[in-house]
């Protein structure tokens, strides 16, 4: 017996599935799966499957939902990868789904889906019909890839629209119902015409902002300092990435991410006329970062030197950066002298010429090398903008050095470096600032309280830099000084992020950091007392995560197959020698159908039904003659003195009565059916 | 505390809503769920397709609930209640439909909706839901599956939903209601709803139509076997006439008639029998009918003991009325009460009512013992029905005992707290042993009380 609901998804699960497998992939599991999904149609056997064996199978599905949902998060090849478990849902639910079909259940009990149902002595009467569910799970599935293209819609269209057909209300007509369901898919498509092109055109407006929404330092673009923040700075302790380095090598101090050269009054640095040059893969993943000639430095310093030895390319340093973007697309945080980034999978990845290194379609991996030399600089030639002074900026270096008590009133810009310790001599390291709002920070920063984090140093120095003639930039990144002896690596923490400047001096870009050192140890006084708790918890999972990447499924290939064969022979065994088999035929009469008093039999019965169940009751205790006669048939009384007999008489009734009145019947109902819809019109 | 906090959000959720034109099917549920899935995956239009699969449910969504507006029926619905009904036990009634519109109607669902009593918040506290404790201990925190146990008891009828018959033009036909009443008293009915499809089946409009009424329902009753009837009834008549069971069996001669098939011979009367050339036979009428009483105490802490105590006293006035024998019923109620049976009255309607709506008792036991006094002259046996033993018990049963008036005495023994509420009292002191039962009393334990009634 298969349920109307069943019924009406016969056929379409099966095109639904071979859709879902066309889309996905899979067409291997979805062709035996739609198969087996219509032979429940023609098979006319069913298992009794017993509750506790749905309580089995359902905990297995929740497992294997589990299980599949932490492997394809362990091993996601895009950051959607809740996309690809939907892929996987319809193989997932399949087998619940058809053990329930082959059962004697038409339904599944809510405590088969709900664990904590089952403890609970009150008996579980709501079912769950899970058919929709699975061809739901088959349209959303194939909707996750764009293979089919256009096709997609009229086919989930076509799908959906029969499914609907078969289930609709008599009470509208059908040409009615296929006009409305016309009018729905042009609504449908002019909202999803709506929907592509609004989002294209909000990614396109909105890009930036929500870059800088996400995550404030990604936005090669611009970003937002602290500076005028109000109170105590609260920094992080999360670690950001991790960096394996050959010990005899020297370690870079500091992982540059952007660079910025102009300043904003309200505490922002951004980037002028910056146009990002793609990098050319020279092989898997292998990206050769360009660096400016020493002819291009040269001529935009507008002088001529000889090259300086410093200034030729040198033999680099390899050194692992392990690091998971969370979004795509990010910027790449590289040491100052990178030249190659190696194993970062990226669809693409693009430069600027202030050595911002930005990855657009990045796959998630744990790990990229990159190739660096301490002496190279991957910021490029000097431009304009980089001696760009804003006016008010000028003032406010000119006021700055007019209060200073102690020193020369204008800085030496012969000495750049010794001008800069003269100018920061009475600055210290603060996280704190408690002044509000009427004079800019950074005013008070330089005349008043002399306090500040790296971010002000860095914008102090850049200003000062540019004020004495020399190209400037505001460089983001962080600062590397903290060796894990656990994982042999250095650690690279949130609250490590650091501001500096770079200066071109001498024909080459120079790291100013005139930020105080104590400002590594004012931060670490920050920690919590149970950081190493946290970060022994860190380093777990990051070494596991490592050892993951390097299990390959196909090492274990034959070992697998063994194991799913000799499974499936037992799944099999189990299955044709269970004793629980049940043959249903349905052509001969069950027990509960069987007579179970004389004349129930009787074909004047089906009568009585029809009548009652067109809105002809009979009254409790109403005899069929009134009734008949009440109701404007009593026509039909003429069947009643043979039908009375078989129904009373001991002996019953002859076989020739029998036919005469089963053909009296048969010939009343083919008669009264026609009349009750002639009536009713 | 949590408890007090959202009994209010239960309540108002509880409420009834007669201002409602729609209700979603579980597809159209299912559809929504879909489409919030489709929004949440489905954001990026640039690497998959979803948002073409969220557009079209969305479309179907919108359209199916503007469609409803349309093609909307024209019916008029009136419901046909029994006088009657017995709690526990599913009954059938009428819903007559008349289409007062132009078109012919099908696929009407129709809804009767009974009046919402929720349970008051001492109740919703207090009482529990029967194996509250094997749910899980979310639920039990909540208490939500608590409030709707208390909600259905108190609204004490549950209705299946019905489907329509075809309606043709200015017809009226009838659709057979099915309904279940949960407890005893009057179940109160507020509206019934005719609710139309939309095109897809996605939601149904809801036409509301006052029409309140009101049903009493009768306690559940058992089986009750004849050894407990004739212990009650005729071995133990104590008066100078020989009693009878039924009429035609005392020495009394009432009428001469004619035979008919399994008469006895005995009381074949020859000498007219000669007269009149065919057997006629005589015809005897009882003294006088013996006469019973049901006294039924209330005046228990345990509801549920209660309820069975009524249930039980109504199985017993079903069965001494099958009997023909005539049973007062004594109670004690907010006054201590006698229902006479006598001859020529049928008092079973007018006992079966009182039941139906008695309320536990908080008087005295010493009106009852008044009561009984009373009647203990003008009657031949007692049956007492209680929900716990109690001193004032004791002293009836003394009494009846010592003028040697036969009496059956059923006490219902709430067997699932038994152990834990004898501990209680044990700790107490309540429990000594002149406040036990006599031995030939019958405890019925709730669980068992069918089997023990029938099985005696």
């Amino acid at each position: 017996m298969k349920s109307a609901a069943r019924e009406n998804l016969r056929y379409l699960q099966f095109f639904a599935l071979i859709l879902w497998g066309y889309q996905s992939s899979l067409l291997q599991f979805a062709l035996p799966m739609g198969f087996l999904w219509e032979a429940q149609f023609m098979i006319n056997r069913r298992w009794d499957v017993q509750r506790e064996d749905f309580y089995r199978l359902a905990d297995l599905t929740n497992i294997s939902l589990i299980a599949v949902m932490i492997f394809l998060f362990m091993n996601r090849t895009d950051y959607h990868f809740m996309n690809a478990l939907v892929q996987w849902l319809p193989l997932l639910l399949f087998p619940l789904i058809i053990t329930t079909s082959y059962s004697t259940r038409e339904k599944i009990p809510s405590d088969v889906l709900f664990y904590s149902l089952r403890r609970q002595h009150q008996p579980v009467t709501s079912e769950w019909d899970l058919d929709p569910v699975l061809f739901g799970a088959c349209l959303l599935a194939a909707g996750t890839n764009t293979h089919l293209g256009t096709f997609y819609f009229p086919c989930i269209a076509l799908l959906v629209g029969l499914a609907l057909f078969r289930s609709r209300p008599g009470r509208y007509q059908m040409q009615h119902w296929l006009l409305i369901f016309g009018l729905v898919i042009v609504f449908a498509l002019t909202t999803q015409f709506l929907i592509h092109n609004g989002h294209l055109a909000f990614k396109r407006r909105t890009a930036a902002w929500i870059a800088s929404w996400i995550e404030q330092r990604s936005n090669p673009l611009k970003t937002q300092t602290s500076i005028g923040t109000i109170g105590q700075l609260k920094l992080s302790n999360d670690i950001l990435f991790r960096l394996q380095i050959n010990p005899t090598r020297t370690v870079p101090k500091l992982i540059q991410e952007a660079s910025y050269n102009l300043p904003l009054r309200n505490g922002q640095w951004t980037l002028m006329d910056s146009v990002f040059n793609t990098l050319v893969p020279s092989n898997d993943f292998h990206w050769k970062i360009n660096h400016s000639t020493f002819e291009s430095m040269i001529e935009a310093s507008e002088s001529t030197v000889e090259p300086s030895p410093e200034a030729m390319p040198k033999p680099t340093y390899p050194m692992d950066i392990y690091r998971v973007f969370n979004q795509t697309p990010a910027i790449i945080p590289v040491p100052i002298g990178a030249s190659e980034i190696i194993d970062l999978a990226a669809q693409k990845i693009k430069q600027s010429p202030y050595g911002t290194v930005q990855a657009e379609g990045l796959v998630p991996a744990l790990r990229y090398r990159t190739n660096y030399h301490p002496a190279q600089n991957i910021n490029g030639p000097p431009e304009a903008a980089d001696k760009f002074l804003p006016a008010h900026y000028r003032k406010l270096i000119e006021q700055t050095l007019a209060s200073k008590s102690e020193g020369p009133s204008q800085p030496d810009a012969t000495q750049p470096h010794k001008a800069l310790n003269e100018f920061f001599q009475n600055y210290r390291y603060s996280l704190y600032q408690n002044v509000e709002g009427a004079e800019p920070a950074l005013a008070n920063f330089l005349l008043n309280s002399h306090a500040g984090h790296c971010e002000y140093f860095a914008t102090a120095s850049v200003l000062l830099l540019r004020y004495m003639g020399f190209p400037a930039r505001y460089i983001t990144g962080y600062s590397v000084q903290e060796y894990s002896p656990m994982l042999d690596m250095y650690v690279v923490r949130k609250r490590h992020a650091h501001a500096w400047a770079t200066a071109f001096i001498n024909h080459k870009w120079q790291i100013i950091d005139t930020t105080p050192q104590i400002w590594l140890a004012s931060e670490a006084e920050q920690k919590s007392i149970l950081q190493p708790i946290f970060d022994l918890i860190s380093n777990s999972g990051f070494l596991f995560h490592a050892w993951w990447n390097t299990q390959k499924l196909s090492d274990n290939k034959t070992t697998l197959l063994t194991t799913a064969f000799v499974l499936s022979l037992i799944l099999f065994w189990k299955i044709f020698n269970s004793q629980q088999i049940i043959q249903a035929n349905t052509t001969l009469p069950s027990k509960k159908t069987a007579p179970t008093r004389q004349g129930s039999e009787s074909p004047f019965y089906n009568i009585e039904k029809i009548l009652i169940l067109e809105g002809y009751y009979r009254y409790p205790g109403e005899g069929f003659e009134p009734w008949l006669d009440r109701i404007g048939l009593a026509h039909l009384a003429q069947l009643l003195p043979i039908h009375n007999q078989w129904r009373f008489d001991p002996n019953g009734i002859s076989a020739t009565q029998k036919q005469t009145l089963e053909r009296a019947a048969r010939d009343q109902i083919e008669n009264i059916i026609p009349s009750l819809h002639s009536r009713k019109k | 505390m949590f408890r007090d906090w959202i009994y209010p959000l239960y309540i108002k959720a509880a409420r009834p809503r007669p201002k409602r034109k729609r209700q979603a099917s579980d597809k159209s549920r299912l559809i929504a769920l879909a489409t919030v899935i489709c929004a949440a995956l489905g954001l990026n239009t640039d690497s998959t397709l979803i948002y073409q699969l969220f557009s079209l449910l969305l479309c179907l969504l919108v359209s199916a609930r503007f469609l409803l507006r349309f093609n909307q029926p024209h019916v008029l619905p009136t419901r046909h209640l029994p006088r009657y009904v017995t709690a526990h036990q599913p009954f059938q009634y009428r819903i007559s439909l008349t289409n007062k519109g132009n078109n012919t109607e099908q696929d009407l669902r129709v809804i009767d909706l009974p009046q919402l009593t929720p349970p008051s918040r001492a109740q919703f506290h207090l009482a529990k839901e029967p194996g509250e404790e094997t749910r899980n201990p979310y639920d039990q925190w909540m208490g939500y599956h608590r409030f709707r146990y208390l909600l259905k008891l108190n609204t004490g009828i549950t209705i299946e939903p019905g489907i329509a018959p075809i309606l043709p033009q200015a017809s009226t036909l009838d659709l057979v209601m099915t309904a279940t009443a949960m407890r005893r008293g009057w179940v109160n009915f507020s509206s019934i709803q005719i609710q139309h499809p939309d095109p897809f089946g996605l939601n149904h409009g809801i036409a509301n139509f006052n029409h309140p009424e009101a049903l009493l329902v009768m306690p559940k009753h058992y089986q009750i076997s004849n050894t407990f009837l004739s212990a009650c009834g005729m071995h133990f008549s104590t008066s100078g006439s020989i009693p009878a069971w039924t009429m035609g069996e005392s020495d009394e001669f009432v009428s001469l008639r004619d035979y008919r098939a399994g008469d006895p011979t005995r009381k074949i009367h020859w000498p007219s029998s000669a007269k009149r050339n065919k057997l006629v036979v005589k015809e005897y009428q009882d003294e006088r009918f013996l006469r019973q009483a049901l006294i039924l105490d209330t005046s228990g802490s345990d509801n549920i003991c209660i309820e069975e105590c009524i249930s039980v006293a109504a199985s017993f006035l079903l069965a001494m009325n099958k009997a023909k024998t005539h049973l007062n019923l004594i109670t004690l109620s907010h006054q201590s009460e006698l229902f006479v049976a006598g001859n020529g009255l049928n008092p079973l309607p007018r006992q079966l009512e009182a039941l139906a709506t008695l309320k536990p008792s908080t008087l005295p036991l010493t009106r009852l013992t008044k009561m009984v006094n009373q009647q203990i002259k003008m009657t031949n046996g007692f049956i007492l029905i209680l929900s716990e033993w109690q001193k004032e018990h004791h002293k009836i049963l003394t009494k009846l005992t010592a003028l040697n008036l036969p009496h059956q005495v059923f006490i219902i023994v709430d067997d699932i707290h038994q152990t834990e509420r004898h501990r209680d009292q044990s700790n107490r002191g309540e429990i000594t042993p002149s406040h036990s039962p006599p031995a030939y009393c019958h405890q019925l334990p709730m669980s068992n009380i069918q089997s023990l009634l029938v099985n005696q």
